[in-house]
């Protein structure tokens, strides 16, 4: 047992305050997403389907770095733990965030548009009989959340019975364990799950990167919103006991490391695809490179990737708080616009229309949706990480991490 | 007293925070010229004297500049000047199949640089360096931590210096000859 109780860290007032806005924020602005959905009910799905990618990162991603800190140990995990068993408890939310999108498929997905005998004659019989139709879509989808809902509650229940002392560091094994094979799960169910909900926009193509990329995004985005919430909380007691320089230092290399990973990723995809050249495949990189698209592209590669690179190789703006935040915040920025390059141009299709069927009603709703999405994820969130010690103090580490770095 | 030149004054702690607090104060008291030898790497005793503001990683980035600018104009060169070759109709200087080459040379040139860059910065190799005429500074390998402020520092008072080390309560302070 350690000398630290979890009444040490009691959550701060300001996340009350921050739940609160979150619920004003979500509610609002949900009812414009509603009154969108009335108006113009194919763009509401399209852009919801953005925004459940975007959150749903931030769900999984968390579970992923949850399961992955047990694992690799290491004081950054035990700084993030609290915050991404909070964001992985919002597994229920996405998945009722998912239920539009499988009753409203028909309106999302070409393949489930088409009927029987046009899908097989467009995509071949094997794929729409075994994997493209519109049981198997459902089905899977219960199968990923079920699977997600299964490690995420167990996750909380060992850190509830570790919280109340109920636990030895001898059975910390067993998370360990459960955690090893928890993200053999996640990267396969990702895998699967980037399939059916981004990639089958365009059923004709393929990449097998695809998978790979959505779970680097999904973690990165973790990363930069752990870091802007780690600061924030920091200002203040109880997390400014703990969380130090250099544990900022190792987050802002993490968030470099998934950065650079970002943009290997994407990069491998695009050069096998331009080097093939194969009309199959290099189409869906035409729709991206034309018609107002490219300018997002190019975004993509000067501002998800050259300059925090750049900025992020310096040793001293890693261990400086408020350049590291402003550095993820617009991370987590491009994240959005990295998800909207690779959704969005699917639903305008038209050879010379592009952004020119763009309008404002589609672009609010890309703003919106988003907004109502995370305003009530936000609200959960902070509505769970209030309700607990921010910091795993019966940790088998934990008392280490606060002995007092020499000096 | 000796009469010979010191090297300087070495202070022998059992642990690392006793070390990285007395090399703290001896920064704050204005010591400039003094060094921590430790078992294992102790990050924060190399912050407590101030030596990590160093120019390796200036260098490992011209390294790197070099290496990229190097590598994607030897394949400009090769592939749109010297040997053009048309590879599945693309033109000669396509920039995306560059990149992975270029990337590669940048990390090769930034490795080289700054492993060189190192070795020159910190003098090594040095066959000879002072500390070790102290027969106790074998303990630097094993489980002691040590400070030792150098004669050379403009403000090195031998009675003086040697009773600003011994407030931290050292295991012992010893002068190391020349």
């Amino acid at each position: 047992m350690s000398q630290y109780v979890p009444a040490d860290f009691a959550p701060p007032v300001s996340i009350q305050r921050m739940r609160n806005i979150s619920l004003i924020v979500g509610v609002s602005f949900s009812a414009l997403a509603g009154i969108g959905a009335y108006q113009k009910l194919d763009l509401f799905l399209h852009s919801w389907l953005f925004a459940f990618m975007f959150w749903l990162g931030l769900t999984l991603g968390s579970l992923a770095l949850l399961m992955l800190q047990y694992v690799s140990g290491g004081n950054w995990g035990r700084l993030g733990r609290r915050i991404w068993e909070a964001a992985a408890g919002n597994w229920w939310l996405m998945l009722l965030c998912w239920v539009p999108i499988a009753l409203g498929m028909k309106l999302i997905y070409p393949w489930a548009h088409m009927t029987h005998d046009e899908a097989v004659k467009s995509l071949g019989a094997d794929k729409v009989n075994i994997y493209l139709n519109h049981d198997w879509f459902i089905y899977r989808g219960i199968i990923y959340f079920a699977g997600w809902a299964l490690l995420y509650f167990f996750l909380k229940n060992w850190s509830k019975k570790e919280e109340a002392g109920q636990t030895t560091p001898a059975k910390f094994v067993l998370v360990q364990n459960v955690s090893g094979f928890g993200i053999v799960f996640y990267a396969a169910s990702i895998t699967f799950a980037s399939i059916d909900w981004t990639m089958s926009l365009y059923p004709q193509w393929w990449s097998t990167v695809w998978g790979m990329q959505t779970m680097v995004g999904q973690v990165l985005t973790t990363f930069c919103f752990t870091i802007c919430l780690l600061v924030k909380l920091a200002q203040v007691e109880p997390v400014n006991r703990v969380f130090k320089t250099h544990h900022l230092h190792d987050f802002g290399k993490l968030m470099f490391t998934f950065v650079v990973l970002w943009a290997y990723l994407s990069f491998s995809q695009w050069i096998i695809i331009w080097s093939g050249n194969m009309l199959s495949e290099i189409r869906w990189y035409l729709m991206r490179l034309a018609h107002g698209w490219q300018y997002f592209g190019t975004a993509l590669i000067f501002v998800h990737f050259v300059f925090p690179f750049a900025l992020l190789l310096s040793r001293n703006l890693k261990r400086h708080g408020r350049r590291v935040v402003l550095i993820a915040l617009l991370v987590l920025f491009m994240r959005l616009v990295d998800l909207f390059w690779l959704t969005a141009p699917n639903f305008y299709p038209g050879t010379s229309a592009g952004l020119n069927d763009f309008h404002l009603m589609d672009a609010a709703m890309y703003v919106v949706c988003p907004i109502a999405m995370g305003g009530i994820w936000l609200f959960l969130f902070y509505w769970r990480l209030g309700q607990r010690s921010l910091m795993p103090v019966n940790d088998p580490g934990f008392a280490e991490m606060m002995e007092a770095k020499h000096g | 007293m000796s009469t010979t030149p010191i090297y300087g004054l070495m202070a022998e702690f059992d642990g690392p925070t006793e070390l990285v607090h007395a090399a703290k104060a001896a920064y704050d008291a204005g010591y400039r010229k003094m060094d921590t030898y430790t078992p294992y790497p102790v990050e924060e005793a190399a912050e407590a004297i101030g030596v990590h503001h160093n120019r390796v990683a200036l260098i490992t980035l011209i390294g790197a500049m070099l290496g990229m600018i190097g590598g994607y104009m030897l394949q400009f060169w090769v592939s749109a000047v010297d040997y053009p070759v048309n590879v599945g109709g693309k033109p000669f200087h396509s920039w995306p199949a560059f990149i992975p080459v270029t990337f590669e040379c940048a990390v090769l040139g930034a490795s080289i640089a700054s492993v060189l860059g190192m070795l020159i910065m910190n003098g090594l190799p040095q066959p000879y360096h002072p500390v070790f005429n102290l027969p106790r500074f074998a303990g630097a390998s094993r489980d002691k931590f040590f400070l030792c402020i150098e004669a050379q520092d403009p403000k090195f008072r031998l009675s003086e210096t040697r009773k600003f080390l011994e407030g931290f309560h050292p295991d012992d302070i010893s002068e190391v000859p020349n």
